[in-house]
């Protein structure tokens, strides 16, 4: 008993020397101690994303590769999205330049990785601008109030509560009336919808067909040239073109209907456009 | 004198009505007023190699007497961006003093950041060729490299015009004002942009390129050939650049950028191939021995 109990000793002490001797001669691979340090070349959080680049090695020798790797971290749910090399400076891509990673969840972590071959040959040591593009298609949402009293109830001088909510997004919708809430039954109300980018990135249009408005039951629309009426919706019917960060304004003409004296409904405005988010960052291509 | 009067009045209207035609851009002055496009320019040293580390032994040197000229030659390139050079140094010109040892050090090859120890040994005039009184003795050294690369790259951002439309459409349009990074060395070549970037693809670019002798030396022959190229492409233009003084004339480079996805950066690099030479000069007092 006592000379198995010495034999399990030595043998445990051969066996931890044994290792430490593989370690040293490196005859273990521990893939943990070898693995690539990427390091952070940039980190941007905005309304719709968070996103982080990183970059192995930040010097890049002729021939070499350079590893990048884009994190992404939706702040809500994001389709079709894709990421894209749009200008490699003077590396070449292994494989796929474009990503198409299609739906993402919001708050899940998404990785990409892009494998860049440094030139063979460069006459001049450089800081080459590596030029990336986040695409993807994003909804927005707006939820308000609307509130219709009757002629005596206004009277009454009662006061209404109005709750107004949207999403953050890179689209922010900013909706008024020409009046101030509460409408009186009967009375003619502009909306104006405004749409602006307040995002770092860019919007192109907003498609036809992809704005959709839930009219609450005490609106019953007179004009709304840029949207078509189908029952409690309007679509619209027509592209919004972006100048300067801001979409053409749209202007509704509604006449204001109290089903009962004090007549609170929902409105709501949904939709859904293409985001665009061009990033670059800088890494040093040397000589040899 | 009526006549007199009429002319002083008709220039003294000229003279006030030019300046407000001017103003209101009725004339255009064209070329005379035509400025380039600021860049950021960021250099590089203008030495290449350098001597350095003259000493004489012994620090006072006597009529009759053999004296050494101790310098150093030293490749101030970085060894992660420079290339060797290729030189040759010789010291011609000792005054009345005399060489005993080898005074032409031949052709050389030097690293980058490397040194090289050089000596000459030399004979001081006697006290009756100095007439009993204090001489010097000018020694004159010599350096000549051979093709050098003098290079200049800038970075020249070309975007498809549908894609400047969007990005001013979302009022996200900015000019960009290019560096352009000039090599080590006393030959520099530098970039003159008339247009603000980003260029408009399929358009006329129109730049000038000249050099500056920003050393002590001079380059030989006092012209260079310049090439200008698109990193990793084709050549867009090259032309022989004399020196006037320090600096040549400009030449002229018109290009069509053309790329194959909305916004691009390419990268246009000028290069020539020079030699270059100058001189050191070291005093050397030889003091008459005392009788």
């Amino acid at each position: 008993m006592k000379m198995s109990e010495k034999t399990i000793k030595t043998s445990a002490s051969l066996c931890i020397s044994l290792i430490l001797i593989l370690f040293f001669c490196g005859c273990i691979n521990f893939p943990n101690i070898t693995a690539e340090k990427f390091s952070l070349a940039k980190e941007k959080h905005f309304e719709d994303l968070h996103y982080a680049i990183e970059i192995y090695p930040s010097t890049v020798a002729p021939g070499k590769i350079l590893k990048l790797r884009v994190l992404l971290e939706p702040k809500k749910d994001l389709k079709n999205v894709v990421v894209s090399i749009s200008d490699p400076c003077l590396f070449t891509i292994d494989g796929e330049a474009e990503k198409n990673l299609g739906s993402l969840k919001a708050n899940t972590r998404n990785y990409v990785r892009f494998d860049l071959r440094a030139p063979n040959h460069i006459e001049m040591e450089m800081n080459c601008k590596i030029k990336l593009r986040i695409t993807y298609i994003a909804s927005f949402n707006i939820l308000t109030d609307v509130a219709v009293l009757s002629e005596a109830e206004k009277l009454a001088g009662n006061k209404i509560a109005i709750s107004k909510s949207k999403l953050p997004s890179a689209l922010d919708v900013y909706l008024s009336f020409s009046k101030e809430q509460p409408f009186i039954d009967g009375e003619e109300v502009f909306m104006y919808i405004n749409y602006r980018n307040i995002g770092n990135g860019i919007i192109g249009e907003l498609d036809e067909g992809n704005v959709v408005i839930d009219l609450p039951n005490n609106l019953r629309v007179k004009n709304c040239g840029d949207y078509a009426q189908f029952g409690n919706k309007l679509i619209l019917n027509k592209k919004i073109l972006f100048v300067d960060n801001r979409g053409e304004t749209s202007a509704c003409l509604f006449e204001a209907r109290a089903n009962s004296p004090i007549d609170i409904e929902k409105l709501s405005i949904n939709g859904k456009y293409k985001y665009e988010i061009d990033d670059s960052i800088i890494v040093t291509l040397e000589k040899r | 004198m009526s006549n007199k009067k009429t002319i002083i009045t008709g220039i003294s209207s000229i003279s006030i009505l030019f300046p407000i035609i001017l103003l209101c851009g009725c004339i255009n002055p064209g070329g005379f007023f035509a400025a380039s496009v600021s860049t950021n320019t960021v250099h590089k040293s203008s030495d290449l190699l350098v001597i350095k580390n003259i000493k004489v032994v012994p620090q006072r040197v006597y009529a009759g007497t053999k004296f050494t000229l101790y310098f150093t030659v030293k490749h101030v390139g970085d060894p992660r961006t420079s290339d060797a050079v290729i030189y040759s140094l010789r010291a011609y010109d000792f005054g009345i003093c005399k060489p005993i040892t080898q005074t032409d050090m031949g052709i050389q090859e030097i690293q980058p950041g490397e040194e090289k120890e050089y000596s000459i040994s030399l004979q001081a005039p006697s006290n009756s060729e100095m007439a009993d009184l204090e001489a010097h003795c000018p020694i004159r050294i010599r350096l000549t490299y051979e093709n050098v690369k003098a290079r200049t790259q800038v970075e020249a951002y070309v975007m498809s015009e549908e894609r400047m439309k969007t990005l001013q459409r979302n009022g996200k349009f900015q000019n960009y004002v290019p560096t352009q990074k000039v090599g080590i060395g006393p030959v520099k070549i530098y970039f003159e942009f008339l247009q603000n970037q980003p260029f408009i693809a399929g358009e006329n670019v129109v730049f000038f390129v000249y050099a500056k002798n920003e050393g002590d030396g001079d380059v030989e022959n006092g012209k260079i050939l310049v090439n200008v190229k698109i990193a990793g492409g084709y050549s867009i233009c090259s032309a022989e650049l004399s020196f006037i003084g320090d600096e040549t004339n400009k030449v002229k480079c018109t290009w069509v950028p053309s790329i194959n996805a909305d916004e691009k950066m390419l990268y246009l690099i000028a290069e020539a191939t020079y030699d270059y030479s100058f001189e050191k000069t070291e005093d050397v007092t030889v003091y008459p021995l005392p009788q």
